[in-house]
């Protein structure tokens, strides 16, 4: 073997060939017969199901085992606490075929790293050797964002490559030059993205560089954490070599390296299976909008990047006759200067999240997913960036935006077809804050919070409500950790609340999860401190635009910024503080809160600088609701009115239902004035209504006008529509002559 | 054993769902097993049921024995049914401002106690049961501060109040509940484990309301019962004492009270999570919710020190479920956050594993992808198709491949159905899978038994050990019946089960130690740039705790009876590096004082030992220092222990007496004839060789070709390998 | 004489399960069957069809009140209250009647919390039955998007993955003729 070469053979030919070649073999395959590395016909499995079982099985108790020893070693919050960290094992060609818990979006991605090694030639310099450790969390490698740091090893069995372990996990700091933590909402150019590396190598004979260590320290705010997750993601992948080594030990070579190509075909034929018999096939169309606000904001340093917008994101979504389900975004907005470019990776792994969540459902999970649906956009878009300077820091929000919408019709479509206990609206409803900055004594810090994002509601079914801290985004282990554990890595934010807000909840005759508020006290924050957040439920235009069945859409998300309070002298005269954002306004416009400045934001903020006595406030996990309101059976009104988590009023002005309570808190439906209400507000709306034509008539004026309610929106026209798809689709819908132009 | 009516016996039980065993000991070792029907609405009737089956095998009666006994333990389901049944007192608590909702939220922990395949199906999870209506929670306004990991000096300190608190709240909010009719009232603040100063004043102001209310309501304090960091864990304890422990101490008084009616005269005592027993007056009654292994682990422990087995892993194979847990170096690990019926609590618990499905488990088979799906069903006392339940499970298997007779279940008091079982086995498993039945019977076994092999592997390695250096003992009804199956790929120093392994967990309570343990957080970072003095400075606090915990224990067990002679102290820390968060190890040390350079570094040690004990090096770290986060200390004093005897060694040949017949059962893709043993007939000293059965009553020991049995002088049976 | 197991979902159970009346339990056991039930699509459609007063064959369901059902030769897409929205492959939203809310006081009727969308960016648009006044749909965009068509099912292929193919099957009935409309409503107002 020559010291820069790496042997792969094929088993069938005993020729060597290389990994892109193999790759190119994969997709043609694919591409031509349908069936993954072109199986139609599963040998083993047909030979006996049992000893097939019997080697799946242990592949997945392999990885968890790696996961499950490892992530006591991290010094990571999001590893431990959250279980974010997840431990995989992929063929040669990058496809995983089992995965630990943790957050399991990441068999999607993985596969494009390996791509990306192949096709940038890593394979003959520096070559792949037995031993070596590698490792990246550059999203144009194939990663979701650099927060989520991969660690893998090459397996070589008798000098042949057959299978890669990996590690991954979000670590704390990824040393972004504007926003401390992980989660940067600001970032206008790739090179203010923080420390990025790879794909690399970063040891060799198991044992990683000490350069590799320095550059943890030298880059990041969090040196020491990173580092002992990446001692945490590496033990766990030499645990897996091991075990893949006794795997080939007890079934032979040729077993394991052909059982793990079936398995993948097995179970993108378990998901064919799953849309063919239990969805609807047709097309689905959705949308999503976000303003971006970055005005002012960076206009001295970066002028590209000093503007506002909207993002739209265009999807239709059709469930194929092969089951194939396609995600085309043609129209959505084009890449620009900002944080949420979508390469791939993020892309894959918001979908991985979401659909793997509906489609897969069980341990058995891996990359079959991603033969069974893609998301395409056009080139130059926010979903398929083509230019590398703009900022990567965050394609995993754009990929869990994109994701999100495919779901809502995944679960209207187990709906028509009648399987309604599979239907729900799996929405990650996140939020997450990077905080940081130089203590009294001068020791400088960082940290991503992820307590609001260790879990997320689960939305309504056609059947029963939302409900919020009920799974995990994207880990089948939700879990959003402790206050106490959260104080102890970030001083100066001391916890007033983690708690349900009442009446914040999209209505519907299933409603939304009730929202929760988190509120934070500054509290000597020492030399500075500052805070930026980043999440889904989007600002100022709802979640989604498409509510269900007459639900309504999902609810916006808000961080409330307070600076120069008068909190602790409350404090003092034996008042109280707020402990969200609807007593905080309350209190504010009573007069009572005292407050200079306020900043107000939806799930995503800009760095902002806190001083001691501000107060942070933030709004999550509001998801959208199911069907038509007043179609609400009464009782449940009644036990929200009854849980304090919906007012008498709201009960009454939303859903027509007269709800009266006791002073010990009972509550009584009248079941006769709520019918009466009901009649009223469907008179209301006839009254209020006009026919869609008529709807039609006066909108289109609008538009041929060009009279847009907002400058922001009509330079989201302007742009999206040189996309061609949606370009016919607008004109065709208004009606527009050829020469119209915004 | 003769009848004698004047000896000293040892009596413990173990109530479990379906039945409650008791397991009976005398002086010198002699012991017999009881069973009776577990009575959920008055476990006295269970109690006293079982006992006097014990005492029937001897001769005697339950009075006879209980006028003879120094020590009866019980342990139940008692708090398990408080808490699923939600039968439990009307509780109040205090929490801080904006934590009210912490109990219904839960920490999103809503897939606890879900098998693996579940918990990736979202729509499955719930969160669990609260144990308090939202409207009995009272906010407070307070903060205090529970310290940082950054170096001393860089913020507020540990303990720190930051918000002073509102005494008005507590006092309004008392009123409140006791307009409410609470029962009891828990306060629970953030951070009290660092300071509990506004815990203990509540506290004063509760008590006082109450009084001049005339109300009798008891006041729980998380700073007294639970000091330890992590809020949500710590308010479900909380919860957990308030709702659940009064009504099972009543409970517990209740079946002592028929005990004592039949001649008993002291207290009844009850096992602790963590392994220890205690009497039921014990303050802490929440630290005895026990999980169904936690007697057996003991026993196994029994059987580690009898046989001076350094590593031993203990296998509950039961019904319902499988559980492992293991013995290192002759020390139990222990789970710091352990989950019970679905909430997770702040207290130490014994720690095992679930490594997978009873044989009560349904098969079900997806004949599209061609794959078997083991559960989630089970079907608990229906046993399978071949009984009662509609659905073929593992026992259906067992009884299709002649490992269980269908004469033999329960001693032959349940009758089963051989021929169904194959035909339905035939219809639903082996035609869709295109197998041929008992090939697919064979294979389907032998999937389960390699993820048995696979949890028990993990088990090991996931504490970084080398299965080879290990024992195991397998117990429970469903133990032996299986051993065979675990043993095939497993790799171990060796492998036994013993007669009495269906009342393996009645076994292991009676052997418990009389211990209590307590345990409070704090922050130590002792970093390796620091100067000594600094170092003592630093670590000066875990004296104080181990201090006020000395007089804790003292101060308890006295009143449980003990002077201070008899009681004497094990100290250990929980620590990890500066650095890691959320997880912390468990180290003994051989002396609860830090008073010397040489302490700190015995503290360090100990740690570092704990901790390479599992990871391997790579994943060490003690550039970055170390921060000591908690100090227990184990109080103990004597009890008496049951004795196991040796036995002379008899020949390698049973008595004729203990052949049953024979009968075919399938091995490796033939029908074999086994002899088939009575294994109560089994002499120490006796050797069976494979393709064989040796029946008990409660269970049925398979060997197959090339294996064989031997029984040693404590009555253990060791599964051996015939070329090795 | 096999006993019958408990994998399969009888059609009172799925009348429960439409209703939201099924006991939790139950659904657990449903999303636990590690095969579903073969006919459930049939179940559902007799369950759906019995609620109903009129007499249209269901085809499919596509919300909550609203069905694709055949009339004579043609598809339509049909209110449980029997009012009739055309041709399916037309968003059934160009026959419904709409209201916009386009102001912070309209808003405030349906979005009670701080964290409510801004005008400026966004209206929503509710659709609402001309028959019964149910709401069907809620859409939130900006000024000048076109109406979302939620669902256009392509029946044929579902019917032929439940292997009874309609006698009508064609290609010609999963395309989007919405442009149609429009086109004939912007000929009518002659511009």
């Amino acid at each position: 073997m020559s010291s820069h070469h790496t042997m792969l053979r094929t088993t069938l030919k005993g020729e060597h060939i290389g990994l892109l070649e193999r790759i190119g073999e994969a997709d043609k395959s694919y591409r031509e017969t349908g069936h993954i590395f072109g199986l139609k016909y599963l040998e083993l499995l047909e030979d006996d199901p049992l000893k097939f079982d019997k080697f799946q099985t242990r592949l997945i108790a392999a990885v968890s085992a790696a996961r499950e020893t490892s992530k006591h070693v991290s010094g990571s919050p999001a590893g431990v606490g959250m279980g974010e960290l997840l431990h995989l094992l992929a063929l040669p060609e990058g496809e995983v075929v089992a995965s630990s818990f943790g957050l399991t979006g990441h068999v999607m991605s993985f596969p494009l790293i390996v791509r990306h090694m192949a096709e940038t030639g890593l394979e003959e310099n520096p070559g792949f050797r037995d031993g070596d450790i590698w490792g990246t969390n550059d999203p144009l490698s194939g990663g979701p964002h650099q927060s989520d740091c991969y660690t893998y090893l090459p397996i070589f069995y008798d000098g042949e490559l057959i299978a890669w372990a990996a590690g991954v996990n979000h670590i704390a700091d990824t040393g972004h030059s504007i926003c401390p933590g992980g989660v940067p909402a600001h970032s206008p150019t790739t090179y203010c993205d923080g420390f990025t590396y790879g794909p690399m190598k970063i040891g060799e004979d198991l044992i990683e560089y000490k350069w590799f260590e320095r550059m943890w320290m030298r880059r990041t705010r969090t040196g020491t954490l990173n580092i002992l997750d990446e001692k945490m993601r590496l033990t766990g992948a030499i645990m897996l070599r091991g075990r893949v080594m006794e795997l080939i030990d007890e079934f032979g070579l040729e077993y394991f390296k052909k059982a793990t190509r079936e398995i993948l075909e097995r179970e993108r034929r378990a998901i064919e299976r799953r849309v063919r018999t239990q969805m609807v096939p047709g097309a689905f169309r959705q949308a999503l909008f976000r303003p971006v606000r970055q005005k002012g904001m960076m206009g001295h340093l970066y002028r590209e990047a000093d503007k506002d917008w909207v993002v739209q994101i265009n999807e239709t979504i059709t469930i194929e006759p092969t089951s194939f389900i396609r995600v085309d975004c043609d129209g959505s907005t084009s890449q620009d200067y900002f944080w949420a470019n979508g390469h791939r990776g993020g892309i894959l792994l918001g979908m991985g999240w979401h659909s793997m969540a509906v489609l897969v459902q069980s341990p058995l999970v891996n990359t079959s997913l991603l033969k069974m649906i893609d998301v395409e956009g056009a080139p130059g878009s926010i979903i398929s960036p083509t230019r590398t300077d703009v900022s990567t820091c965050a394609p995993n929000v754009v990929g869990t935006m994109v994701s999100l919408l495919p779901n809502h019709v995944f679960a209207w479509s187990y709906f028509l077809r009648g399987f309604l206990e599979e239907s729900y609206l799996c929405e990650y409803v996140y939020s997450v804050f990077g905080t940081g900055g130089v203590l009294k004594n001068g020791i400088p810090w960082g940290m991503t919070d992820f307590g609001y994002v260790g879990s997320s509601p689960r939305g309504p079914s056609p059947w029963r409500d939302g409900e919020a801290c009920m799974v995990g985004s994207g880990n089948p282990e939700a879990d959003f950790g402790e206050v106490e554990e959260w104080e102890f890595v970030e001083p100066a934010l001391t916890s007033l609340s983690r708690k349900l807000v009442p009446d914040m909840c999209a209505h519907g005759k299933h409603r939304g999860s009730i929202g929760m508020s988190a509120a934070h006290l500054i509290s000597d924050p020492g030399q500075f401190l500052t805070m930026n957040t980043m999440g889904i439920s989007g600002t100022d235009m709802l979640g989604c635009a498409v509510g269900v069945c007459g639900g309504y859409p999902m609810l916006n998300g808000l961080v409330m910024y307070l600076h120069d309070t008068n909190a602790y002298e409350l404090l003092e005269q034996g008042e109280t503080l707020p402990t969200d954002f609807v007593e905080a306004c309350r209190m504010i416009n009573e007069g009572k809160l005292k407050v200079g400045t306020v900043e107000m934001y939806g799930n995503e903020s800009p760095v902002t600088q806190l001083k001691h006595g501000d107060l942070v406030f933030q709004g999550l996990q509001a998801g959208s609701a199911w069907g038509e309101p007043l179609d609400r059976d009464l009782d449940l009104i009644k036990s929200d009115v009854e849980r304090g988590w919906m007012s008498a009023e709201t009960a009454r002005k939303v859903y027509g239902a007269v709800v009266t309570q006791t002073e010990h808190g009972e509550c009584h439906v009248d079941r006769d004035a709520s019918a009466a209400a009901r009649q009223n507000i469907r008179d209301k709306r006839k009254m209020r209504a006009v026919s869609a034509r008529e709807f039609w008539k006066r909108e289109r004026s609008k538009v041929i006008e060009k009279k847009f309610s907002h400058v922001d929106v009509a330079n989201m026209y302007q742009d999206t529509l040189q996309y061609k798809k949606w370009h016919a689709e607008f004109h065709g819908f208004w009606q527009l002559s050829d020469d119209y132009k915004i | 054993m003769s009848p004698d009516k004047n000896k000293k016996y040892l009596v413990a039980l173990d109530a479990g769902g379906t039945m409650t065993d008791t397991f009976l000991v005398d002086e010198d070792g002699n012991f017999s097993l009881g069973k009776f029907l577990t009575n959920y609405g008055n476990e006295s009737i269970s109690y006293m049921g079982s006992v006097g089956d014990a005492a029937h095998q001897l001769g005697l009666t339950s009075g006879d024995i209980h006028s003879n006994t120094d020590t009866s333990i019980y342990t139940g389901t008692i708090m398990l049914n408080i808490l699923i049944t939600g039968d439990g007192k009307k509780a109040g608590l205090l929490v801080t401002r904006g934590q009210a909702d912490t109990p219904f939220l839960e920490r999103a922990l809503t897939w606890l106690g879900r098998p693996p395949a579940e918990k990736w199906k979202l729509q499955l999870h719930e969160h669990t049961r609260p144990m308090i209506e939202r409207k009995n929670i009272v906010e407070v306004t307070e903060r205090i501060s529970g310290g940082n990991y950054f170096p001393p000096g860089s913020h507020h300190e540990a303990g720190h109040v930051i918000i002073p608190m509102h005494e008005e709240d507590v006092r309004k909010g008392v009123e409140r509940l006791i307009d409410n009719g609470v029962e009891v009232i828990g306060i629970c603040f953030l951070c009290s484990y660092a300071n509990p100063q506004h815990e203990k004043r509540a506290a004063e102001i509760a008590r006082d309301v109450i009084k001049k209310r005339s109300a009798k309501i008891n006041v729980i304090l998380s700073s007294d019962i639970c000091p330890m960091i992590k809020e949500s864990a710590r308010m479900k304890t909380v919860l957990v004492e308030c709702f659940a422990c009064e009504g099972a101490r009543s409970r517990l008084k209740d079946v002592e009270d028929s005990a004592k009616t039949d001649g008993y005269k002291f207290d009844l005592q009850t096992l602790l999570a963590f392994g220890g027993v205690a009497n039921i007056r014990y303050p802490r009654l929440y630290e005895s919710i026990v999980s169904g292994p936690t007697g057996g682990m003991l026993g196994g422990k029994v059987m580690a020190d009898l046989k001076g087995i350094k590593n031993l892993l203990c296998a509950d194979l039961g019904g319902t479920s499988f559980e492992a847990g293991v013995i290192v170096g002759g020390q139990q690990s222990l789970n710091r956050e352990p989950n019970f019926a679905g909430h997770r609590l702040n207290m130490t618990m014994l720690a095992t594993d679930s490594i997978g499905n009873g044989t009560g488990t349904a098969i079900h088979v997806d004949p599209d992808a061609k794959r078997v799906i083991l559960g989630p069903e089970c079907a608990g006392s229906r046993v399978g198709i071949c009984f009662n339940y509609p659905e073929i499970t593992l026992s259906d298997i067992n009884v299709a491949l002649g490992y269980l007779s269908p004469d033999n279940f329960l001693g032959g008091k349940v009758k089963l159905d051989r021929e169904k079982a194959i035909h339905e086995l035939t219809e639903r498993l082996a035609k869709p899978l295109g197998m041929d039945v008992f090939e697919a019977c064979a294979g389907v076994l032998d999937l389960m038994h390699s993820g048995l092999q696979d949890h028990v592997n993990d088990t090991l390695l996931s504490r970084g050990m080398d299965p080879h250096e290990f024992t195991m003992i397998v117990y429970g009804g469903s133990g032996p019946l299986h051993l065979w199956g675990i043993e095939k790929g497993l790799k171990l120093g060796g492998m036994f089960t013993v007669p009495w392994a269906a009342a393996f967990s009645a076994f292991g309570i009676a052997a418990a130690e009389y211990y209590h343990r307590y345990e409070k957080s704090l922050t130590c970072s002792i970093l390796p740039s620091l100067s000594a003095e600094t170092k003592l400075e630093i670590c000066k606090p875990m004296n104080d705790a181990w201090r006020v915990l000395e007089q804790q224990a003292y101060r308890e067990l006295e009143q449980e009876g003990f002077s201070r002679d008899k009681v004497s102290f094990r100290y250990g820390i929980a620590a990890r590096y500066v650095g890691q968060l959320f997880s912390s190890w468990e180290a003994p040390v051989v002396r609860g004082n830090v008073d010397t350079l040489e302490d700190v570094e015995m503290i360090c040690n100990s740690f570092e030992k704990t901790y390479t004990r599992i990871y391997p090096t790579a994943s060490r770290f003690p550039e970055a220092g170390y921060l000591i986060t908690s100090v227990y200390l184990e109080a103990v004093v004597p009890k008496i222990q049951p004795k196991l005897v040796a036995h002379p060694i008899n020949g390698e040949k049973p008595v004729a007496a203990a052949k049953k017949g024979e009968r075919e059962a399938y091995w490796d893709g033939h029908w074999r004839k086994c002899d088939v043993w009575n294994m109560e007939l089994m002499e120490p000293g006796n050797r069976i060789f494979g393709p064989a059965l040796i029946e008990h009553p409660m269970t049925t020991l398979p060997v197959p070709p090339g294996r064989y049995v031997e029984m040693d002088e404590h009555k253990a049976i060791w599964f051996k390998r015939e070329n090795e | 004489m096999s006993e019958q197991s408990e994998q399969i979902l009888p059609k009172n159970k799925l009348r429960l399960l439409v209703d939201g009346k099924l006991p939790l339990e139950d659904i657990h056991a449903l999303l636990r069957m590690p095969v579903k039930d073969h006919d459930r699509f049939w179940k559902y459609l007799e369950v759906l069809q019995e609620r109903v007063s009129w007499k249209e064959r269901i085809l499919v369901r596509v919300s909550e009140h609203l069905y694709v059902v055949e009339k004579g030769a043609e598809r339509i897409v049909k209110c449980d209250c029997g009012q009739e929205f055309g041709d399916y492959r037309i968003n059934w939203k160009l026959s419904s009647l709409v209201y916009a809310r386009k102001t912070a006081e309209e808003f405030d009727e349906i979005f009670t919390t701080p964290n409510k969308p801004n005008p400026e960016f966004v209206e929503i648009r509710e659709f609402y039955c001309p028959g019964c006044m149910a709401q069907l749909g809620v859409e939130a965009v900006p000024s000048g998007y076109p109406f979302l068509f939620e669902v256009l099912p392509d029946i044929d292929t579902l019917y032929e993955w439940e292997g009874r193919p309609l006698k009508s099957a064609s290609k010609e009935w999963y395309v989007d003729l919405t442009a149609t409309q429009t086109e004939k409503w912007a000929k009518e107002e002659g511009k």
